[in-house]
């Protein structure tokens, strides 16, 4: 991995894409409580955007391509980069096999410039707070001190997760988002939708990503059983609709909307997919949205009527 | 002559299109112009054609505009309501047949299915970023074939056994048809074989998990082509149903939207809208890291209208950006 010492790594540095929205604000807690000093890429703008187009391969996903890109952006920021091998975030689940490749892809592509750091959160082998142990107990520090930030780190990704709208069995009239947590969290990304249902006065909510297990499903990819299981509880007097937005060659989420598809015709629930990709047009989305809750109140109106 | 009515505008990537209808709905006065560039310029014209129809004194009630530039050409007209094409375009195909199950509109950029049942909208779907199910891939390949758009509609009814042809995408269509051609296949059915490719493609990309149940009505700038109708009719195994107005529908829609609005008083401009001497501008917002374009529309004296950016700042408004900070 590297020629220096772990121990000698006195700041670290990771990119804000993919993974990292996976675990919010957990990483850079972890490693401040360790004494590092943290280095996270800036938050996705244009010019992300327009660097991921430069340097990532076309057929990536843009989550993926903007990954490529934040990475670019902190190489050689600190002594190391950190890019965990995210291979499983929930018991009985796989994550997209993309994330499995990361640390390796930085390695080929960066390899030279600067070390890769990086550690298996695989939950169906051992939980993320073990290996943020382990991880501490590799680079060199006392058990207690990784003890401590591991549980810091998991007690600030609480409270991050804690600002989300999720309770989707207490709220009425309202519009349940799905979206993986890397789409969600980049605002470059989800902001135009957002800010569109903002003002269009309607009221949305997520499925809670932060769930420690749900019951074993159909569905063995975490994000999306995830997705499933929200969907399997969603009552059709509370929840308008489902807006589900994929990044454009989404492979997960072109098998799974199918499946959704049908639960939500079943549940008489009306579902819509939004497929999103680094061009910049809003006029389709705005089209879109706007058509999709056009139609939801023609179809409350009628349900009065009937 | 009516005396006074709604006007409906639609301003599409190809087309602009507008529609004068009276209180009762009927059509007084429509439109179906090319854009060339320039929308603005497009309404204008259409508007001075409407002028030369109407009576003296005839009064616009109530405005409305659909299409892709909705907001910025709602801020030019003074338009009472802004409505997205989808709405619009049911709205207009459920007045004329209120039976319609589904709604295909095919337009120069985009396609779209719309499901209707008991004359309200329940589903709907769009063509992704690419074109090779819409208007521009007949533009295209018409303009290979060095014939017009019409005369490639009248040429495909002439074939009795069309030509296969590959219509996942306008790339591959192109090479594909050059390759039936040097292979020795009539032309007229390689032009057949290419509205089945469009019909097949839309019917297979857009229309993926969408109940299609008869009636099904046809409408947007495609519905004009012979051809198309004729692969619609051999693929849906009925004759899909082309409205009286299918040019025009998104306007006739906007149309009735403004009517049902119940507008007290109209914030359309009227003809003056002829005479705006359109200056557009654009200038770089530098309120985040983004700095986003945005587009300007002012005539001499004031801005009218804004569009552009991620977020929703500049949408409409026509004040000024401040010093930064």
């Amino acid at each position: 991995m590297s020629g220096s010492k772990r121990t000698d790594y006195r700041s670290v540095a990771m990119p804000r894409a993919l993974w990292y929205h996976l675990y919010p604000g957990m990483w850079e807690v972890f490693f401040r409580s360790l004494g590092l000093s943290v280095v996270v890429s800036a938050k996705t703008d244009r010019a992300t955007v327009e660097r991921a187009a430069l340097i990532s391969e076309p057929e990536h996903c843009l989550p993926l391509k903007l990954h490529d890109a934040h990475l670019h952006g902190v190489v050689g920021a600190a002594d190391v980069v950190f890019i965990p091998r995210v291979l499983s975030t929930l018991t009985e689940h796989i994550a997209c096999p993309k994330l499995g490749s990361l640390p390796d892809c930085a390695v080929a592509q960066f390899g030279d410039e600067t070390p890769i750091l990086t550690i298996d959160i695989d939950e169906n082998k051992r939980s993320v707070h073990r290996s943020m142990l382990e991880l501490g107990s590799e680079l060199g520090f006392r058990r207690n001190a990784t003890r401590a930030a591991a549980a810091a780190a998991l007690s600030a990704m609480k409270t991050e997760r804690n600002g989300l709208k999720t309770c989707i069995d207490r709220e009425d009239d309202y519009f349940l988002i799905l979206a993986h947590p890397y789409i969600l969290h980049d605002a470059y990304v989800s902001a135009p939708v957002f800010g569109k249902l903002d003002a269009m006065n309607v009221k949305w909510l997520f499925p809670d990503y932060g769930c420690e297990s749900i019951e074993s499903g159909p569905i063995k990819w975490d994000a999306c059983g995830i997705m499933h299981d929200a969907l399997l509880r969603l009552d059709a007097g509370r929840c308008v609709g489902v807006i589900h937005l994929s990044a454009f060659n989404c492979g997960c989420d072109s098998i799974v909307m199918e499946v959704f598809r049908g639960l939500l015709w079943e549940k008489n629930i009306p579902y819509m997919t939004l497929v999103i990709d680094e061009h910049e047009g809003r006029a389709g989305l705005d089209t879109r949205l706007e058509a999709f809750v056009d139609s939801i109140g023609w179809r409350n109106t009628l349900d009065n009527a009937v | 002559m009516e005396k006074q009515g709604y006007l409906g505008i639609d301003v599409g990537s190809i087309s602009t299109n507008l529609v004068m209808i009276s209180e009762d709905g009927g059509v007084l006065f429509q439109a179906y112009t090319r854009v060339d560039g320039d929308p603005i310029e497009s309404i204008q014209k259409a508007l001075s054609a409407m002028r030369d129809v109407l009576p003296e004194g005839f009064r616009v009630c109530g405005a409305g505009v659909t299409g892709s530039a909705r907001y910025l050409i709602g801020g030019v007209i003074g338009a009472d309501v802004v409505k997205n094409e989808i709405s619009a375009h049911a709205r207009a195909a459920i007045h004329l047949h209120p039976d319609v199950k589904t709604i295909f509109e095919i337009g120069g950029q985009d396609s779209k299915v719309t499901v209707v049942r008991d004359g309200v909208v329940v589903d709907f779907a769009m063509n992704l970023v690419c074109a090779a199910g819409t208007g521009s891939f007949l533009d295209s390949q018409a303009k290979r074939l060095n014939i017009s758009i019409e005369e490639l509609g009248e040429k495909a009814l002439l074939s009795d056994t069309p030509t296969a042809i590959a219509g996942r995408c306008t790339v591959f269509a192109e090479s594909d048809m050059i390759h039936k051609q040097q292979a020795g296949h009539r032309q007229e059915d390689i032009i057949m074989g290419l509205c089945h490719a469009m019909v097949r493609n839309f019917l297979n990309n857009v229309c993926t998990g969408k109940d299609i149940e008869s009636p099904v009505v046809l409408q947007g700038g495609i519905s004009a082509n012979k051809g198309i109708r004729r692969a619609f009719e051999s693929m849906l195994g009925s004759r899909p149903i082309v409205p009286r107005y299918n040019m025009v529908m998104g306007a006739y829609g906007a149309a009735l939207i403004a009517s049902d609005a119940g507008v007290r008083r109209t914030s359309y401009r009227g003809y003056e809208v002829c005479d705006l001497r359109i200056i557009t501008s654009s200038f770089i917002c530098s309120d985040c890291e983004n700095r986003c374009e945005i587009v300007e529309v002012s005539d001499r004296r004031e801005a009218l209208a804004r569009s552009g950016g991620r977020c929703r700042k500049w949408e409409g408004r026509v004040t000024k950006p401040g010093p930064p900070g």
